[in-house]
C-alpha cells in the first residue's frame, strides 16, 4: 500500500513538475499580465501548478517526518526487547552457575547411558513432543 | 547436521509441570538447539560445554558434545518475569 502511494507521488511530483515547466514556458513567451493588469491564462495556469507542487512537496515531507518518527519507535522497541533478552539469558546464566555440579553430574551419566545404549532415563526430541501433545 | 538431542526425564517431568503454551515453545527451540545448538543460546562454562537458552521465561539447561553429535539438556529453569522487566527499566537508557 505504502509502495503504490508512494507511486502515485512520484507520478503526480511528475506530472506537476512538467506541467509547471510547460505553462511556466509558455508564459514567459507572453506578458504574464496585460496592459490593463489582468494576468494572462498561461501565467496564471503556471501559478496554480506551482502552488499544487508547494502543497505536494509539504504533505511528502511532512509524510517523511511520520515514516521517520515510526523507524525510529519500531528501533527503540527492537533495541528494548533485545536488552529484556540479554538480561533473560544472563539470569538463566546466573541460576544455572549454581548448580554445575548438579548438570554436570546429569550430563556424564547421560553420556554414559547413550555410549552403553541404554537411554531409558532419557527422553529424545519424538518422545517429548508425544507426551506434550498427549 | 542435526544433533541427537536427549532430556534427561527429571527436566522433562519439570518442563511438564509449565502451561501448555510453554511447552510448545520450548519443544520447538529444542528443535531448534538439535541442529542449531550454540545459535541462541550463552555458555555457562566453557570447560563444562554447559548453554543455557531462553524461551519465553524458561531457561533451557544443556550440555553440547560436539565430539558426540549430542545436545543433553539437563534442566529447566523458571526465569523471574517481574524482575526481570523492572531491571531493564531500572537500568539507564
Amino acid at each position: 500500500m505504502a509502495r503504490i502511494s508512494s507511486q502515485i507521488k512520484s507520478a503526480c511530483t511528475l506530472v506537476l513538475s512538467v506541467a509547471t515547466s510547460v505553462s511556466t514556458g509558455l508564459a514567459s513567451t507572453r506578458y504574464f499580465a496585460n496592459p490593463q493588469g489582468n494576468w494572462q491564462p498561461p501565467a496564471t495556469i503556471a501559478a496554480i501548478f506551482l502552488l499544487l507542487q508547494i502543497l505536494l512537496t509539504f504533505i511528502d515531507s511532512a509524510e517523511d517526518k511520520e515514516l521517520a518518527e515510526c523507524r525510529e519507535e519500531r528501533k527503540k522497541r527492537e533495541q528494548q526487547r533485545q536488552e529484556l533478552e540479554d538480561l533473560k539469558h544472563q539470569k538463566a546464566v546466573e541460576i544455572a552457575k549454581k548448580d554445575v555440579e548438579y548438570h554436570k553430574n546429569i550430563t556424564a551419566k547421560a553420556v554414559e547411558a547413550i555410549k552403553a545404549g541404554n537411554t531409558t532415563e532419557l527422553d529424545s526430541l519424538e518422545q517429548l513432543r508425544k507426551k506434550i501433545d498427549g | 547436521m542435526a544433533n541427537q538431542l536427549f532430556v534427561d526425564k527429571a527436566a522433562s517431568t519439570q518442563l511438564e509441570s509449565f502451561p501448555i503454551s510453554e511447552q510448545r515453545a520450548v519443544v520447538e527451540t529444542l528443535e531448534r538447539l538439535s541442529s542449531d545448538p550454540l545459535g541462541n543460546s550463552t555458555e555457562v562454562s566453557q570447560a563444562d560445554d554447559l548453554h543455557v537458552a531462553v524461551v519465553d521465561n524458561i531457561g533451557i539447561v544443556f550440555s553440547y558434545l560436539p565430539d558426540e553429535e549430542s545436545v543433553i539438556v539437563t534442566g529447566f529453569e523458571e526465569l523471574p518475569r517481574a524482575a526481570a522487566a523492572q531491571e531493564l527499566e531500572a537500568s539507564p537508557a
